[in-house]
């Protein structure tokens, strides 16, 4: 049976600079998404991955390559045609929510729809639709300052959802997020992709999100690679005790000559507020473990 | 939607807004009362000339205004205008503009020379003293007796001649051109100058046009030009007009210059304080195009307020200005408003203009940083 991509890349490069400075953040990286299916890039922090992801959502062009959406390619395309693509068929999600402030989270979710064929009006219902099913119809008319970071980006979510685009593509959205809420992100992530069909590109740090993945991918050095197993090296976030990758995290705070790493910056910044409280009940639990 | 935005983005900065708008209108205002000054000053200007009475003006050859013009005819050219069909009636005045020093002012005046009292050409309006002229007496405009501190009974002069005020006339007094009344035989003296009119001022009889009449005084009197009053008050506005119109757009020009300057700022202030929203609004699929609507409904609703209080601030001071400077005749006219509010909105789209690169520079990929 012939599987139907979403998205697909051929030999997709990008380099930065020129002469012998020239930098290729992605190299040669050539994949297929297939409908409905999720996959997970990781890799450690200058990878390529936001690069990868930028070009797969038609934000930048590549150096040479091609990225072809439901086989359409939209390399060439001119930036004129882009936004069209890009309102069309591609849901974004960002780790910074970015969601304007000035508009409720019912306009929020609302605002790309007036790119849609059916436009707001046609819209409503499905707003509607989507807000119950994220548990945001209470905080329709709540503005985005008086939300949680959960609640930010799952207004987010039913943003990038609201043209039934077939591909979103997800820029580490647990990344702001404490060990709870990066959990349920992720399941509600999860369940888009199932039942709305759309295929899902996430790029992250966070090893919770491999939980969901149909295929995880490891881009290093702007090269998709085979993952060994042994290349993690699991640690406990100090704040909520959640299992990290010491190796990829990006959250990192160094405290009286130790290197402690966090699944999210909200459990980096509540160390950072007192690091005390959370060394010492590290202590006692390797204590308790100890006796 | 994505103009609700706009909307509400410009709104949630209401005391930044606010004050764009503010320094906006008063550049506007700033033109507006400029030109209800200017209007103001020019209709006084031809207040005398509609409020004296004659239906046609019968002046020199090639003479055909009043305001800043020199006119003599002798006085036999009276009975011949009379004896014209369709003359009701009429009367001469002798017309000087000159200085008058009131107080310890001068101001520069049309100083108007009467015959007899009551006639043509006299003040119409006196609430204080009496309208007649005598020898050695003037009525004055009141406005000038108040800013000259001169009471009935205060004495004034014109070149080395002394005159008694015996009247305060009202709607005579202009900034540039007061009236000033005083006894025609007094003036011809002071102008060493007799048997001489300046303009004779002709009430046509009740079925006769004063258009028809002024036709036939042109045909039957020799060396004399003979207008209606419309016609004539129209010249007379016109040379006012065009003495002012450079000074005008000058002035309308620079002031525009420094509305889209500050437009322009403060749409640069705000684009810069929401970049990170213009990021996201194209990395959600929103193009160039719409981005610039954006700016354009900023610019638009901050020069809208800004004319609205312009037009406003300008309004207040058309009530209280002449009230507490009654040196002030203003004037504002609906065709000022809508050339100014056109102004406005070239201003507007001037300011968006400015912005068009910095806008088409905002680079989607941005919405990834964190």
């Amino acid at each position: 049976m012939e599987t139907s991509h979403i998205l697909r890349t051929e030999n997709l490069t990008k380099s930065f600079g020129s002469g012998a400075a020239t930098v290729r953040a992605v190299n040669d990286v050539s994949l297929n998404v297939g409908e409905g299916e999720i996959i997970v890039i990781m890799g450690p922090s200058g990878s390529g991955k936001t690069t990868l992801l930028s070009m797969m959502g038609g934000l930048m062009r590549p150096t040479s390559g091609a990225v072809f959406i439901r086989d359409v390619d939209i390399s060439g395309m001119s930036e004129s045609e882009l936004p069209g693509i890009r309102a069309r068929h591609i849901g974004f999600i960002f780790q910074a929510f970015n969601l304007l402030e000035a508009l409720t989270v019912e306009e929020n979710v609302l605002l790309p729809a007036q790119l849609a064929p059916g436009g707001v009006k046609g819209a409503r219902e499905r707003t509607a639709q989507l807000l119950a099913k994220l548990d945001l119809t209470a905080r329709r008319n709540a503005y985005p300052r008086t939300l949680s970071g959960g609640e930010k980006q799952r207004v987010a979510i039913a943003r990038a959802l609201i043209n039934r685009a077939p591909l979103v593509l997800a820029d580490e959205p647990t990344g702001n997020l404490d060990s709870q809420k990066g959990t349920e992100v992720s399941m509600i992530l999860h369940d888009v992709a199932r039942d709305e069909g759309c295929s899902v590109v996430i790029v992250s740090h966070d090893p919770r999100v491999e939980d969901i993945a149909d295929r995880v991918l490891w881009l290093e050095d702007g090269r998709i690679r085979d993952r060994r197993s042994e290349d993690h090296s699991w640690v406990r976030d100090p704040v909520c005790g959640m299992r990290v990758d010491e190796w990829t995290a990006v959250n990192r705070f160094e405290h009286e000559n130790r290197r402690y790493v966090f699944c999210s910056r909200r459990c980096l910044e509540r160390f950072e507020e007192s690091p005390e409280i959370y060394v010492s009940a590290e202590a006692a639990t390797r204590g308790a473990r100890g006796s | 939607m994505i103009q609700r935005w706009a909307i509400k983005t410009l709104l949630r900065s209401r005391l930044r807004t606010l004050g764009s708008a503010l320094a906006v209108g008063a550049a506007f205002a700033l033109v507006i009362m400029f030109r209800a000054v200017w209007e103001g000053e020019t209709e006084q200007l031809a207040v005398y000339l509609e409020r004296a009475g004659a239906d046609v003006w019968v002046m020199q050859a090639h003479v055909s205004n009043m305001h800043m013009a020199s006119s003599f005819i002798a006085e036999g050219k009276r009975n011949e205008v009379a004896r014209v069909p369709g003359v009701q009636s009429l009367a001469g005045i002798l017309y000087l503009n000159t200085m008058v020093e009131a107080g310890d002012r001068q101001w520069f005046s049309y100083v108007v020379g009467l015959d007899e009292a009551g006639q043509m050409g006299g003040p119409w309006s006196v609430p204080q003293g009496r309208s007649h002229v005598g020898p050695g007496e003037a009525v004055i405009p009141e406005t000038l007796a108040l800013l000259t501190e001169t009471e009935v009974g205060d004495e004034i002069q014109i070149a080395d001649h002394r005159f008694t005020v015996v009247g305060l006339s009202a709607e005579t007094f202009s900034a540039t051109n007061p009236v000033t009344f005083v006894y025609a035989a007094d003036l011809a003296d002071l102008l060493s100058l007799t048997g001489y009119d300046s303009y004779i001022l002709v009430r046509s009889e009740p079925d006769v046009s004063p258009g028809l009449l002024a036709g036939r005084i042109r045909e039957e009197v020799d060396g004399v030009e003979a207008l209606p009053t419309p016609e004539f008050v129209e010249n007379d506005l016109q040379l006012a007009r065009q003495m002012g119109t450079e000074v005008i757009a000058l002035m309308t020009m620079l002031c525009a210059a420094l509305a889209t300057l500050l437009v322009g700022f403060s749409l640069f202030i705000h684009t810069s304080h929401n970049r990170r929203e213009l990021v996201i609004l194209k990395t959600l699929g929103f193009s160039n195009r719409h981005v610039y609507g954006t700016v354009l409904s900023h610019a638009v609703v901050l020069t809208g307020v800004a004319l609205a209080f312009a037009v406003s601030a300008v309004e207040v001071l058309a009530i209280v200005g002449p009230r507490l400077a009654p040196i002030l005749s203003l004037s504002i006219t609906a065709r000022a408003l809508l050339e100014i509010g056109v102004a406005g909105f070239a201003v507007a789209l001037a300011a968006t203009l400015m912005l068009a690169r910095r806008v088409a520079r905002v680079d989607p990929m941005s919405a990834f940083n964190s």
